[in-house]
């Protein structure tokens, strides 16, 4: 536990030496809401807000998990094959990656709000909508780390990381959607609940497939 | 002689297919009612005109028995315990057609009605919502006792027909792809099944050159198993364009099938990437495992909970609900274990094959 928490923490820390692998994140995020709304030229109609927020928030998660992680290079991964068990690594990877997915998630929609409109979301809806996001994110995070990790293995990079992800995330997404459609047509939390089960399932389910597999990729 | 026992099951698999095949050629549709349309509808009076897909209205009837009985025809009321109303009379224009007269009184107690009829031939045949009789009123209507029919079994024909297979409405000719569609799928299971189970085995610790072997069952079975999913996406496609009138809906069933097909692309891409032959058994074995708890998510549980279109899923029945003890059963079994026993034929030799590349691979190499 003591390790986990200190990986977290490395990984944080990295994060903030490195600091403009975030601000990338974020700027790709704004950036594309923002030409979204210079392409629309207003506020969309309901149906498009919703597609375009998960779409906007799927390609940011890709673009977070293709980021190059210190610990891919050779040099760093031996070392810490000596400190650490992969289990301990992958659960650290996994939180630290849900939380910027949560950050990223929760600034998406600030950024969807002030230039595309709230698409007629009341206020305690879009807390709704934002707990949806959260999870979506938790759930693309437990299920790219895997992926980011076998392509980073691979040495193939970020193309790598779309063909294998891709597919494999469309659950999630068709999940999300749904989710986002209920809120938006005025369902509540509790009427539209078994879809966030559902992506609490997801979400649980992958990261323990990371935890049960992941030591067969580190292992050399 | 041993050998020939060892590869029989090869010679029945070609054997079954074979006779599945001459199965979807040759054997005919039974017959069933297209549709009915309302010609008059006044006074009392109600005329309908009945096409029939593949009956035989109009051939001379041989047996004695059922040349006395007239071809009869009933309106039946909506429901399972529905009480029918007998036709009047009835005029056979073809083996296709028919026109029915009835006499009906002006108010009937409910609003949808179908339509029954009994031949010489082809036994009895019925169609649902023929008749949407206005006004409705929920009584009896008064000459109730001249209304109502008492059917007796007895004086119905059975069907005369031989062997066919069960008419199903907007369905109709294309029943004979079950024999081809389904089966893909299921080989694709079986074939993934076989891959994954050789992903896992090929992660234990200790196995040495024997993972090795393990990698190439596994990639071998993902081959084979992506080509019978490739060929279920290409039958199922033409089937949806005759049943559904598009190449392609929006359907959970049919999404998942893609998605399926793209993950297993996205493996074979993997181990196209990789070059290092235990890294590519380790990183595409993991995927693998990933890949096919995938296929039942999007496969087997999803489309179950959401509503579809495609038969077996979303609350609707699937095709034996219809058919139990139907001509379809002697063709769409053997259909499956040919299929399945093809398809691991096909997954042996692409074991064999990619053996031989790789012993001649290292030859090269020294």
């Amino acid at each position: 536990m003591k390790d986990v928490l200190y990986l977290i923490k490395h990984h944080y820390r990295m994060e903030l030496r490195s600091s403009q692998g975030i601000a990338g994140l974020v700027l790709f995020a704004i950036a594309t809401v923002f030409t979204a709304f210079q392409v629309i030229g207003g506020h969309p109609d309901p149906e498009t807000w919703n597609a375009m927020a998960w779409i906007i928030l799927m390609f940011t998660s890709f673009n977070s998990a293709s980021r190059p992680l210190p610990e891919d290079l050779a040099s760093v991964r031996t070392y810490l094959h000596w400190v650490v068990t992969p289990r301990k690594l992958i659960i650290a990877r996994t939180i630290h990656h849900s939380s910027v997915l949560i950050i990223l998630a929760s600034l998406l929609l600030f950024a969807m709000g002030l230039f595309l409109g709230t698409a007629e979301l009341t206020s305690l809806s879009i807390l709704w909508f934002l707990v949806g996001m959260i999870l979506t994110g938790v759930a693309l995070a437990s299920t790219l780390t895997l992926l980011a990790a076998i392509s980073a293995r691979a040495g193939a990079g970020y193309g790598l990381t779309a063909i294998l992800g891709l597919p494999l995330i469309i659950p999630v997404i068709l999940v999300s959607t749904q989710f986002g459609s209920d809120i938006l047509s005025g369902l509540t939390l509790a009427q539209s609940s078994d879809n966030l089960l559902f992506l609490l399932t997801l979400a649980v389910g992958s990261s323990v497939f990371g935890y049960v597999l992941f030591p067969y990729l580190w292992r050399s | 002689m041993k050998s020939l026992l060892k590869h029989s099951w090869k010679f029945i698999g070609i054997l079954l297919l074979a006779y599945v095949f001459s199965m979807i050629i040759l054997v005919p549709m039974g017959p069933g009612l297209e549709g009915a349309e309302v010609v008059l509808k006044e006074d009392g009076e109600l005329v309908l005109k009945v096409d029939g897909f593949a009956t035989h209205f109009a051939a001379d009837v041989t047996d004695e028995a059922d040349a006395n009985k007239p071809t009869r025809a009933f309106l039946k009321e909506f429901g399972s315990e529905g009480r029918f109303i007998e036709a009047k009379s009835i005029t056979i224009q073809s083996s296709q057609a028919l026109v029915i007269k009835w006499n009906l009184p002006d108010t009937l107690p409910v609003k949808s009605w179908g339509l029954v009829i009994n031949t010489p031939i082809d036994g009895t045949l019925w169609i649902p919502n023929v008749l949407f009789h206005e006004p409705v009123i929920h009584a009896e209507p008064s000459s109730s006792s001249l209304l109502w029919t008492d059917i007796n079994n007895e004086d119905l024909h059975e069907q005369q027909l031989s062997f066919h297979f069960p008419y199903q409405p907007r369905i109709v000719e294309s029943i004979r792809n079950l024999m081809l569609h389904v089966p893909m799928w299921f080989t694709m299971f079986l074939l993934m099944g076989i891959g994954v189970y050789n992903s896992i085995t090929s992660l234990a610790r200790y196995g040495g050159q024997n993972q090795l072997r393990k990698d190439i069952r596994a990639e071998a079975a993902v081959k084979v198993g992506l080509l019978f999913g490739i060929l279920g996406l290409i039958t199922g496609s033409l089937w949806a364009r005759f049943t559904w009138g598009a190449w392609w809906v929006d359907d959970p069933q049919l999404n998942g099938a893609m998605v399926t097909v793209l993950v297993y692309l996205g493996y074979m891409t993997l181990r196209a990437t990789i070059k290092d032959d235990e890294l590519r058994k380790k990183m595409s074995a993991v995927y693998n495992i990933f890949a096919f708890v995938i296929l039942i998510v999007l496969l087997m549980i999803l489309p179950k909970y959401t509503e579809s279109l495609h038969p077996g899923k979303g609350g609707n029945p699937a095709f034996s609900k219809y058919d139990l003890d139907s001509a379809l059963r002697l063709a769409f079994y053997p259909a499956v274990i040919g299929w399945m026993l093809l398809g691991t034929w096909m997954y042996l030799l692409s074991v064999r094959l990619e053996r031989v590349r790789r012993k001649i691979r290292t030859k090269l190499e020294y």
